[in-house]
């Protein structure tokens, strides 16, 4: 059965199916909120908060068709609300990034010490995605998300546009900033390609 | 062409959106432009190391769970189920309900239910004879109180009467009781009387023979000595 086909149902009172559409999506939902946010707990929370609103709201849904960029934009909506909380709580960063005036760029100095400098050490997924995750948090948030959609979720342009409420030029262009932005502290981590292929 | 339009089909061509068209222009441009070719291969790399993080199973399971249905909504819904415009049938239920209702009240109807049985009047405009009724039903009334109230009295008088007669028996048997118990009183006084003084008669009659044989036993050394 699609998406299309669950959300009709839903939408014609058969409550059972929106447990369906949430085993569906739970697992893209939960790794697209917990890459926005770096926090398991927090992804946790807000994926919870994501079906909630979904079911909430359904009703709402205009378009069965665009349920995806629907469920994407509720679930980017919370991770900006909570990056907004959170930036209200501390002003000071809890992570471990110090501004690097020389670039610009924000450099986990501390990460790049533990993570890398140890040759002998074996690279695993965990510590791959903890580099990636903390590369992707330097981007602006705006190319962040967008990154996010297109890499990992596989959202086609239109759909990330629709989700922001943004024209699909202005995604392209977030899009070809966020993937030079990484280039660039790829290049200053002195992280390539067949390095992570041959650690793995 | 200029490398800053080239860009968004750099991205498009990365990630397998572009359109036939597009593509021949970036081919075209990639051939000339030494850079972008080069950035098409940077950016591909870029997104391949970002591919190497890979997604994690989530650690929970949601499970939606929907709020139990109250029976008056359940009911509601049912309803809602059988008749599909609701409020209009609603409406009309009600129109039509009201209606039947200033109907009856102008008709004067009277529904009474007496002994088991309906009974549904109508007189068209007010009755005439209401009055009448009232005034029979007065006396009826007063007619059912009188013989109540003498039902009552007759119910009172036997009713003392019967306790009267009780009270009287009660009293004679009593009597009768007390004056047995006395007299079987005044026997037994008298028999005890009776056998006291039988038993002093006969402790006497030891004592005076206890004495005889005591002065029986003094005179005889006496006369022993005499002789």
């Amino acid at each position: 059965m699609t998406d299309i086909e669950l959300v009709e149902r839903i939408l014609n009172g058969d409550r059972a199916s929106l447990n369906t559409l949430v085993w569906r999506w739970e697992k893209a939902i939960y790794n697209f909120v917990f890459r926005y946010l770096g926090n398991k707990e927090l992804a946790q929370d807000v994926t919870q908060k994501t079906f909630i609103r979904v079911y909430k709201n359904i009703n709402k849904l205009r378009d069965v068709k665009k349920f995806s960029s629907w469920i994407y934009q509720i679930a980017a909506n919370l991770c900006k609300d909570e990056l907004k909380k959170k930036s209200n709580r501390d002003t000071l960063s809890i992570d471990l990034i110090h501004e690097n005036s020389e670039n610009g760029h924000l450099m986990p100095n501390e990460l790049i010490e533990k993570e890398f400098n140890q040759p002998d050490v074996e690279m695993n997924h965990k510590q791959i995605g903890t580099i990636i995750q903390k590369a992707l948090k330097q981007l602006p948030e705006e190319q962040r998300v967008v990154i996010i959609m297109k890499e990992y979720q596989g959202l086609k342009f239109k759909e990330i546009a629709e989700a922001l409420d943004e024209s699909i030029n202005t995604v392209k262009s977030r899009m070809y900033y966020g993937l030079n932005g990484l280039k660039k502290i790829f290049q200053k981590w002195e992280i390539t390609e067949e390095m992570l292929s041959y650690e793995m | 062409m200029k490398c800053d339009t080239i860009h968004p089909l750099i991205i498009d061509f990365l990630y397998d959106e572009i359109t036939e068209e597009n593509k021949k222009i970036l081919q075209l441009h990639l051939k000339k432009c030494a850079k972008c070719r080069e950035e098409v291969e940077s950016l591909k790399s870029t997104s391949n190391i970002l591919q190497k993080w890979e997604d994690v199973e989530p650690t929970f399971n949601l499970v939606m769970v929907t709020e139990k249905v109250s029976w008056t909504n359940n009911l509601k819904e049912q309803f809602q189920k059988l008749f599909p415009k609701p409020k209009k049938i609603a409406f009309g239920f009600a129109y039509g309900f009201i209606g039947i209702f200033l109907l009856l009240a102008l008709a004067n109807t009277e529904i009474s239910y007496q002994q088991g049985n309906f009974k549904m009047s109508m007189g068209l405009f007010s009755k005439q004879s209401g009055q009448e009724q009232v005034e029979a039903n007065a006396m009826l009334t007063n007619q059912l109180v009188e013989k109540l109230q003498q039902e009552n009295y007759y119910l009172m008088k036997t009713m003392m009467e019967q306790s009267e007669a009780r009270q009287q028996k009660q009293w004679q048997s009593s009597l009768v009781q007390f004056n047995q118990n006395l007299e079987q009183q005044r026997i037994q006084d008298l028999r005890l009387i009776g056998s006291g003084l039988n038993n002093f008669e006969k402790n006497t009659y030891k004592k005076i023979e206890r004495i005889d044989n005591s002065l029986y036993e003094l005179f005889r050394p006496v006369n022993a000595q005499r002789k």
